[in-house]
C-alpha cells in the first residue's frame, strides 16, 4: 500500500461530453458539447471529509464518476490513495468505497444478505470472511432483521442503508458518497449523517449534496461548485465568514415579483427567486437585514397581485455564499 | 476500531491475482442464478425448453422421412440415423443460445436498473464480469444439454455411445473460448446499440443457421459453407455429435480439433480487444447507467 | 395537464366541456388508433427494426426448410406426400411460415410492447387515463399487425424467391379475407397473453413457453396428421390453424371452392367470438389481480 499525505489528489480534471445528433442519415451530423468539468483541482488529506456542494448540473456526479473510474476525463487525472484512476485503476477502485444514492444500484431480487455476500466476494474475500463481513455491517445498520428479505420488499430507507453498507463492505480508506442521503426521509438521514461522522472519522470522505445542512454538519472543507467550476473552496465557517458582514432576507409571497427590479434597488447585494404552485420564494442579502427589509415589504406591497405571506431575517448560510458566488441557488 | 478492520482491507489488498478473479466470476455466476430463480416461470422454462425445441424438428423430420432410416442422410453423412442426428446436435443448441443470449441481457439488465454501475467500481477486472455471466450460461446451457439428452435418450430412442462422453466434454470445454470471443462481440453490441438484442437475435440466428445441428453443412448454399467453416460452433457440433454416436472411432475429430484451436485464438483475441476498446468507449461517453 | 389530472381536480360536479361530454364507453377508437399510431412513430424510429422484420424470420425458416431436404431428400418425399397430400414440402412450409407470422406477433408484440410501457415507467400514467384498456390493447395489437404484414410479406417474396418456390395468385381475395378473420381472432389470442404477462411479469420465459408449444401443434412445417391424434384436437384450440390450413390450400392449388370457404369463415367467425371472448375476460381478471396486489408498475 502506498502511503500518501493527501488520500485524493485530483489534477486539473476536464470532461467534455459530446454527444452526435442525426437528424437523418443524409444531413451532416450535429455536435454539441458540454462541458461538465473545467478544470477541477483539489486535494483532500487523508481522515478528512470534504463536501461538494452545487445545484442539479454543477458537475459533481460526474466528478465522482470520474474518481469511481466510471467515466474517462477528457484531460487531467487524479489519484486515489496514491493510485492513478487512469493508469492504475484496479488498484485505485479497490481502495475507495462508492455509494451513489441510488437504491437500483443493488440487486433487488437478491435479499440483503445475498447482496452483501455477493458484494464482498467481488473484493476478493473467501464464503465464511464475507458472510461475516456481512452481518457485521448488517448489524450496524441495524437491518439483520430484514437480512433475509429480499431487497425489493423493503423500505427505500432500508435499501439505501444496504447501498450504503455496501461501499464499506471492504473498509476501504477512501469514500465516495454521491447524495447518499437524497430522497431519505429524516430519520434515516439524520442516522446515517450521525453514522458519517461519528464511525467513519478515520476515512477519507468527498461527498456531493445539494442539502447545505448536510455540508456545514459533516465536511471539514467545502467546494462550492457551479458549471463546472469550482468557485470558492474553504471550510464551512470560513465560507460562511465572508458573508458574516452580510444579512440574508427570505420573503415567501403569493404571485411573481419581478426579481430584476429588487437587484437594483439600494443596498442589495444579491437577490435571487424560486416560484412555484403561484408562490414565490426571494432571498436577497444586504448590510442590514432589517432596513432592507422595510424597504422591500413596502415595495411589494405596492405591486399587484402579490401577497407577502411571510419574511425573515436569518443569519448567513452555505446556501447565502454560493448565492453571492454564483448568483444562483443551491435548490434551483 | 482500527485493528481488525484495517485487516480487511489489507487481506483484501494481498489477494490480489488470478484466484480473487476467479473467486468473483463464481460469486457472478451464483448471484445470476439467485436472480433467474426469483422469476418462477423461469425455472418451468428452464425444464421443458429443450424438449419443446426438439420437438417440432422431430415432427417435421418424422413427416419427410416417414420412418426410423434417412436414406437422403444416409448418402449426406454415412448414417441414416436421423434421430441421433438431430437430436445430439440441436442439444447443442441449448447451450449455444443460452451462451449467446445470457451475457448480453444480463449487461442489458445491469445497465438498465443501475447495477452495471456498481459492478464496475469494484476492484476485479471489467472482463471477469463477462467471464463470470459465461460461467453461469455454461452451466445453465450445460445442464440444459443433458437434460435434452437424457430426454432423447428415454423417450426417443437415441443411443449414446457412452465412451465418446468425456472426449464431447473436452470438446465443449476446447469450444468455450472462441464462443467466448462471440460472447464479447455480442456484449459490446449490447452496450452500444439501443437495439442490441435484435442485432444478437440476428448473429445467433445465422450462426444457427450455418451450423451442422440438423443438417450437415453439404446441404447450405456454397457461399454460406464457407461462412460455417469460418464459426467454431460448426466444429464443435460436428465432432461432439461424433464422439457421442460413434465414440473414439468417430471421423474428422484432429481436423476439427486444429480448427477449434486456431478458431479459439482468433476469436477470443479480436472478441477482447473489441470489448476493452467498447469499455473504454462507453465511460468516455458516461454512457455505462443512462439508456 | 393530462386529462388525468382534469379528473382529478375537479370535483365530480363542477362540471366541464370535457367532462360533461364524457361518457363511459365500452371501446374508444380514437384511443385505439392514436395508440396505434404512437406505436408505429416508436417503431420508426429504431431502423434496425426494417433490417430485422425482414431478415429474421427468414434465419428460422430456413434451418427446418434445410432440415427437411437433408432428411427426406430434395423437394419432395412420398411419405410427406402420402401424409399431406402436397408435393413439395418448401412450397408447404413458406406459406406456413407466413401465416405463423401473426400468430409470433400476437404471442410476441402485445407482451412486449405492455413490457415496454412498463419498462419507460409509461404503463401506470396509461392506465389512469379513462380510456377502455381494450382499446390500449387493440391500438397496440392494430400497430402490430401492421409491422407484422410488412414482414410477413417480405419472409414469403424473400423465401419464395431464395428457395424457388411460387403460389397460385388466382384466390387471393378469399385468402386476404381469411387472414383478415384470422388476425381478428388473434387479437382475443393476444389480450389473454397481456394479461398472463401482467400477472407472471416475465415475458421472455413465458412468451417463449407459449409460443413453441403453439408452434408445436400448428400445422406449420408439417400437416397436423403428422401429430399425435390428442395434439391435433389441441391445435384446433389455436386460432389460427383453420387459416393455416386452408389458406395454404388456396395458395398451393388455387382453386376456390365456396363451400369449403364458407365453413372454414364460420369456424373463425366462432373462434374470433370465443378468443374475444375469452380474452378480455383474462385480460380483466389479470388486471384486477395485479390491482389487488399493486404490482403493476414494479419488474
Amino acid at each position: 500500500m502506498t502511503l500518501t499525505v493527501n488520500a485524493v489528489e485530483i489534477e486539473n480534471l476536464t470532461k467534455t461530453f459530446i454527444s452526435i445528433r442525426r437528424r437523418a442519415i443524409v444531413v451532416p451530423v450535429e455536435k454539441k458539447r458540454v462541458e461538465a468539468l473545467k478544470g477541477i483541482s483539489l486535494d483532500i488529506p487523508q481522515g478528512k471529509v470534504y463536501g461538494l456542494l452545487g445545484p442539479n448540473g454543477a458537475g459533481k456526479t460526474t466528478l465522482i464518476k470520474c474518481l469511481a473510474t466510471l467515466v474517462l476525463p477528457t484531460s487531467g487525472t487524479a489519484r486515489i490513495n496514491g493510485y492513478d484512476i487512469l493508469r492504475e485503476s484496479t488498484h485505485a477502485r479497490a481502495s475507495m468505497g462508492v455509494c451513489q444514492g441510488n437504491e437500483r444500484s443493488i440487486y433487488w431480487k437478491l435479499t440483503a444478505r445475498e447482496n452483501m455476500i455477493f458484494f464482498a466476494k467481488l473484493y476478493r474475500m473467501p464464503h465464511n470472511e464475507a458472510k461475516e463481513r456481512a452481518d457485521e455491517l448488517l448489524g450496524r445498520m441495524e437491518l439483520l432483521e430484514k437480512a433475509d428479505e429480499k431487497t425489493e420488499k423493503l423500505s427505500h430507507g432500508m435499501r439505501m442503508k444496504i447501498v450504503f453498507a455496501r461501499a464499506l463492505i471492504h473498509d476501504p480508506p477512501v469514500l465516495l458518497f454521491d447524495e447518499p442521503t437524497q430522497g431519505l426521509d429524516p430519520t434515516f438521514a439524520t442516522d446515517l449523517r450521525k453514522y458519517i461522522s461519528e464511525k467513519l472519522s478515520d476515512k477519507t470522505i468527498l461527498l456531493t449534496t445539494h442539502y447545505m445542512h448536510e455540508a456545514d454538519l459533516l465536511c471539514d472543507k467545502i467546494a462550492l461548485i457551479n458549471e463546472g467550476e469550482v468557485k470558492s473552496f474553504d471550510t464551512p465557517k470560513a465560507l460562511k465568514k465572508a458573508v458574516r458582514d452580510y444579512d440574508s432576507l427570505h420573503i415567501r409571497v403569493e404571485g411573481k415579483p419581478d426579481i430584476e427590479t429588487i437587484k437594483k434597488m439600494d443596498s442589495v447585494m444579491s437577490a435571487a427567486i424560486t416560484s412555484k404552485d403561484g408562490h414565490a420564494e426571494i432571498i436577497a442579502t444586504s448590510h442590514d437585514g432589517y432596513e432592507l427589509a422595510h424597504r422591500l415589504l413596502n415595495h411589494l406591497h405596492e405591486l399587484p397581485g402579490i401577497r407577502v405571506e411571510h419574511f425573515e431575517v436569518k443569519e448567513p448560510t452555505l446556501d447565502d455564499v454560493f448565492l453571492q458566488l454564483t448568483g444562483r441557488r443551491i435548490e434551483d | 476500531m482500527n485493528g481488525d478492520k484495517e485487516s480487511i482491507f489489507q487481506k483484501m489488498w494481498k489477494r490480489e491475482g488470478l484466484r480473487a478473479e476467479i473467486r468473483a466470476i463464481n460469486a457472478l455466476a451464483i448471484k445470476q442464478w439467485k436472480v433467474e430463480f426469483s422469476y418462477p416461470l423461469s425455472v418451468l422454462w428452464f425444464i421443458v425448453m429443450p424438449f419443446l425445441w426438439f420437438i417440432p424438428m422431430l415432427i417435421a423430420g418424422n413427416a419427410v422421412v416417414g420412418g426410423s432410416e434417412s436414406a437422403a442422410l444416409g448418402e449426406l453423412v454415412g448414417t441414416t440415423d436421423w434421430l441421433s442426428y438431430i437430436a445430439i446436435g440441436t442439444a447443442f443448441t441449448g447451450l449455444a443460445m443460452s451462451m449467446f443470449w445470457g451475457t448480453g441481457m444480463s449487461f442489458r439488465r445491469e445497465q438498465s436498473v443501475g447495477t452495471l454501475e456498481t459492478l464496475m467500481t469494484t476492484p476485479m477486472k471489467r472482463s471477469t464480469i463477462v467471464w463470470g455471466s459465461m460461467m453461469h450460461n455454461l452451466q445453465h446451457g450445460g445442464l440444459g444439454v443433458i437434460l435434452q439428452l437424457v430426454a432423447a435418450v428415454l423417450f426417443f430412442g437415441v443411443t449414446i455411445n457412452a465412451w465418446g462422453i468425456l472426449p464431447a466434454l473436452a470438446i465443449v470445454a476446447l469450444s468455450i473460448l472462441a464462443l467466448q470471443g462471440i460472447v464479447f462481440a455480442l456484449t459490446c453490441i449490447v452496450l452500444l446499440a439501443k437495439q442490441g438484442w435484435m442485432i444478437i437475435e440476428f448473429i445467433s440466428s445465422a450462426l444457427m443457421l450455418v451450423a451442422p445441428m440438423a443438417y450437415p453443412i453439404a446441404i447450405l448454399h456454397p457461399m454460406l459453407q464457407y461462412v460455417s467453416v469460418a464459426s467454431p460452433l460448426t466444429w464443435t457440433v460436428e465432432s461432439f455429435r461424433g464422439f457421442l454416436m460413434y465414440g473414439f472411432a468417430a471421423p474428422g475429430i484432429m481436423t476439427a480439433i486444429v480448427a477449434l484451436l486456431i478458431l479459439d485464438v482468433i476469436y477470443v483475441v479480436v472478441g477482447i480487444l473489441m470489448f476493452r476498446y467498447t469499455e473504454r468507449y462507453v465511460r468516455r461517453k458516461g454512457a455505462l447507467s443512462q439508456f | 395537464m393530462t386529462i388525468a389530472d382534469t379528473i382529478i381536480e375537479e370535483t365530480p360536479h363542477a362540471g366541464s366541456l370535457y367532462l360533461d361530454s364524457f361518457k363511459p364507453r365500452l371501446m374508444d377508437w380514437t384511443a385505439a388508433r392514436v395508440f396505434a399510431a404512437k406505436n408505429l412513430k416508436i417503431a420508426m424510429r429504431y431502423p434496425a427494426n426494417f433490417l430485422i422484420w425482414g431478415v429474421l424470420p427468414l434465419l428460422w425458416l430456413a434451418p427446418y426448410v434445410l432440415m427437411m431436404t437433408a432428411l427426406g431428400g430434395p423437394g419432395t418425399s412420398t411419405s410427406f406426400t402420402e401424409l399431406s397430400g402436397f408435393n413439395d414440402f418448401v412450397k408447404f412450409a413458406i406459406i406456413g411460415w407466413f401465416v405463423y407470422q401473426y400468430v409470433d406477433a400476437s404471442i410476441w408484440s402485445v407482451g412486449n410492447n405492455f413490457r415496454y410501457e412498463q419498462f419507460s415507467g409509461t404503463l401506470e400514467p396509461l392506465f389512469v387515463t379513462p380510456v377502455p384498456r381494450i382499446s390500449i390493447l387493440t391500438g397496440a395489437a392494430l400497430s402490430d399487425s401492421i409491422q407484422t404484414s410488412i414482414s410477413a410479406i417480405v419472409l414469403l417474396i424473400s423465401a419464395s424467391f431464395l428457395f424457388g418456390v411460387s403460389y397460385a395468385l388466382t384466390a387471393i381475395a378469399p385468402i386476404i379475407v381469411l387472414l383478415l378473420m384470422m388476425i381478428l381472432a388473434l387479437y382475443g389470442f393476444g389480450f389473454m397473453v397481456a394479461g398472463m404477462i401482467l400477472v407472471f411479469k416475465d415475458p421472455s420465459v413465458l412468451t417463449q413457453f407459449v409460443d413453441t408449444a403453439l408452434f408445436t401443434v400448428s400445422p406449420v412445417n408439417y400437416p397436423l396428421q403428422a401429430l399425435p391424434t390428442q395434439a391435433r384436437y389441441v391445435a384446433y384450440l389455436v386460432p389460427s390453424t383453420i387459416a393455416i390450413i386452408v389458406i395454404r390450400e388456396l395458395a398451393i392449388t388455387g382453386v376456390f371452392e365456396l363451400g369449403q370457404f364458407l365453413s372454414s369463415a364460420t369456424g373463425l367467425g366462432i373462434t374470433i367470438l370465443f378468443f374475444w371472448l375469452v380474452g378480455i375476460a383474462s385480460f380483466k381478471y389479470a388486471e384486477r389481480w395485479t390491482k389487488n396486489r399493486g404490482s403493476m408498475g414494479g419488474f
